[in-house]
């Protein structure tokens, strides 16, 4: 009898780890994307693609722009941070509106952006601002709603923001870059509380320059905040209650591709993309830079050499080439893509860029009717293309 | 009998339970300490390596004092060798063993200079390794 109890007591405790065990691993279970591993499509191959506008961004004294380092949606506008220190309004015709904010360091002024977030409400921008430690609050004309200054140690090395979903506290997930033995790569930063949680590191350092782990790690789309890591082959989301980074989806990569190990990562003492570079040549996954998403798709890039387009509605995926080798007739190529909404994805294009494609397909007359992106770039105006003239935005609607 | 059992049982799933969930807010404690100490690791610089760093900056006229290199744009640009042992990258002659006809994928990121207390900026433009193309 008491032989037969304890054997009870041993197997009950066993199946009760197991069960904890399987809970734990059964509520980090994603799903695996598959496609990556198939040779990569020529650019846009097949996309069915409902519509293609390009349009230019108005160039004048006021608006020209040196180099775009991040755009956004505003309502129905679109904000556009230059790497001047300017963040600009243009409508989504392409007219300027107005700047937001202007540099110095009077009150609701800034020295320098680090980074724009617009709010959930879609009404109101906030700045943040390192070297000043300010986090400015701008309505939709751009007015001077609310200026914070915090310790400008807590904005170190920030890079993208976006804000928490449906949170009262108007808390923000942060990305950052690695810069030499700094590895927070994202964080929390509520301003409420003057407060800054580590959320995510990288044990990579770099050799003083300052690194990104992508140009655009965070994605929001309906209520979900999707990032992504260094060398990884999944997406992972931002859960705001449990205040966790957890997998999304992860893609299959393959058996010829390699996945970098956690103890290779953290001998990475040179991390850039020149490192990437070496590894890809080994047969390593770089890694995804950006992530975008709109109603039935998510954009992986893969820093312009190639993209992972997912179906979100059969969890499938096709990687395609992110350049334009070969100008084919029925491919409507998805090039320089910088934002994304419910049913498009935006690009952007120098003038040019443009101009170099319209030559390579101003070679292939008989074919000018098939392809609705090569319509809309020759539809341009020569006037839009000059030198000197801001880019053009591409809205590739799938 | 029967009740000493369901007792047991019910001692053994509870620490079971406790067990597991003790055991995963440890594992993570750990990793957020070792983050930490990490971080404060990375902080901690005497005055003298301090001071070695900002002469080594100061040492070069191309170099900028008390801001960083920050990357805000990297990628691959894709071209086609035209001549022999010649590419163009970004409108700049590159020379290497590039073969006619091939394409090749050239990583490059742009650097920008800004205020860092403490840093040095030693990368400002547009680059491929250490070769400045703008």
């Amino acid at each position: 009898m008491k032989k037969s109890f304890f054997n009870t007591i041993v197997c009950l405790t066993l199946f009760l780890f197991a069960l904890t065990a399987c809970h734990t691993q059964s509520s980090r279970k994603t799903p695996v994307i598959r496609g990556y591993s198939d040779e990569p499509l020529i650019n846009g191959l097949g996309l069915d693609m409902k519509d293609v506008r390009i349009i230019p961004l108005e160039t004048s004294k006021e608006s020209a722009l040196s180099h775009v380092v991040d755009i956004g949606f505003f309502g129905d506008n679109l904000l556009v941070q230059d790497a001047g220190h300017r963040l600009l309004c243009f409508d989504r015709q392409g007219h300027f509106l107005f700047p937001v904010g202007m540099r110095g360091r009077g009150n609701g002024e800034y020295l320098r952006i680090n980074a724009f977030a617009v709010n959930e409400s879609d009404t109101t921008v906030t700045i943040f601002d390192e070297t000043s430690g300010r986090i400015i609050t701008y309505d939709a004309i751009g007015e001077l709603l609310e200026s914070v200054r915090l310790d400008g140690k807590l904005l170190y090395m920030l890079q993208r923001v976006a804000p928490i979903p449906n949170d009262e506290r108007g808390d923000y997930l942060c990305s950052g870059y690695v810069h030499k033995d700094y590895n927070r790569i994202y964080s929390l930063l509520s301003i409420k509380n003057s407060f800054c949680q580590e959320l995510q590191t990288t044990p990579m350092k770099t050799r003083g320059t300052a690194e990104i782990i992508g140009i655009h790690p965070i994605n929001q789309y309906g209520g979900r905040l999707s990032l992504i890591l260094p060398f990884s082959n999944s997406v992972f989301e931002y859960l705001p209650e449990e205040k966790k980074i957890v997998p999304r989806m992860t893609v299959s990569v393959g058996p010829k591709t390699k996945l970098l190990s956690q103890k290779q990562i953290s001998r990475i003492d040179n991390y850039s993309i020149m490192l990437k570079s070496e590894f890809m040549a080994q047969n390593y996954f770089p890694g995804f830079s950006s992530l975008y998403e709109t109603n039935d798709y998510i954009y992986l890039d893969m820093d312009g050499r190639l993209y992972f387009l997912i179906d979100k509605n059969n969890n499938t995926g096709v990687a395609y080439e992110g350049y334009i080798g070969e100008i084919h007739p029925d491919a409507n190529p998805l090039i320089s893509v910088k934002l994304s909404d419910g049913n498009s994805f935006v690009g952007m294009l120098e003038p040019w860029r443009i101009k170099t494609l319209r030559n390579q397909f101003d070679a292939m007359i008989d074919c000018k009717e098939l392809s609705l992106f090569y319509k809309a770039m020759m539809a341009l105006p020569d006037s839009c293309l000059e030198d000197g003239n801001n880019p053009c935005l591409v809205f590739y609607q799938l | 009998m029967k009740k000493k059992t369901l007792t047991a049982c019910a001692v053994v799933c509870t620490v079971s339970v406790l067990g597991g969930v003790c055991f995963e807010r440890t594992k993570k404690q750990s990793i957020s300490t070792a983050n930490l100490l990490a971080n404060v690791e990375a902080l901690t610089e005497t005055e003298e390596e301090f001071e070695t760093r900002r002469s080594e900056c100061y040492s070069n006229m191309e170099y900028n004092w008390n801001m960083a290199s920050i990357c805000v744009e990297s990628g691959f640009e894709h071209v086609t060798c035209t001549v022999s042992g010649k590419i163009s990258v970004f409108g700049v002659e590159l020379s290497g063993s590039y073969v006619k006809d091939h394409i090749y994928t050239i990583p490059w990121a742009r650097y920008q200079c800004e205020e860092s207390n403490g840093n040095c900026c030693t990368k400002q433009g547009l680059y491929t390794g250490d070769t400045k193309l703008a």
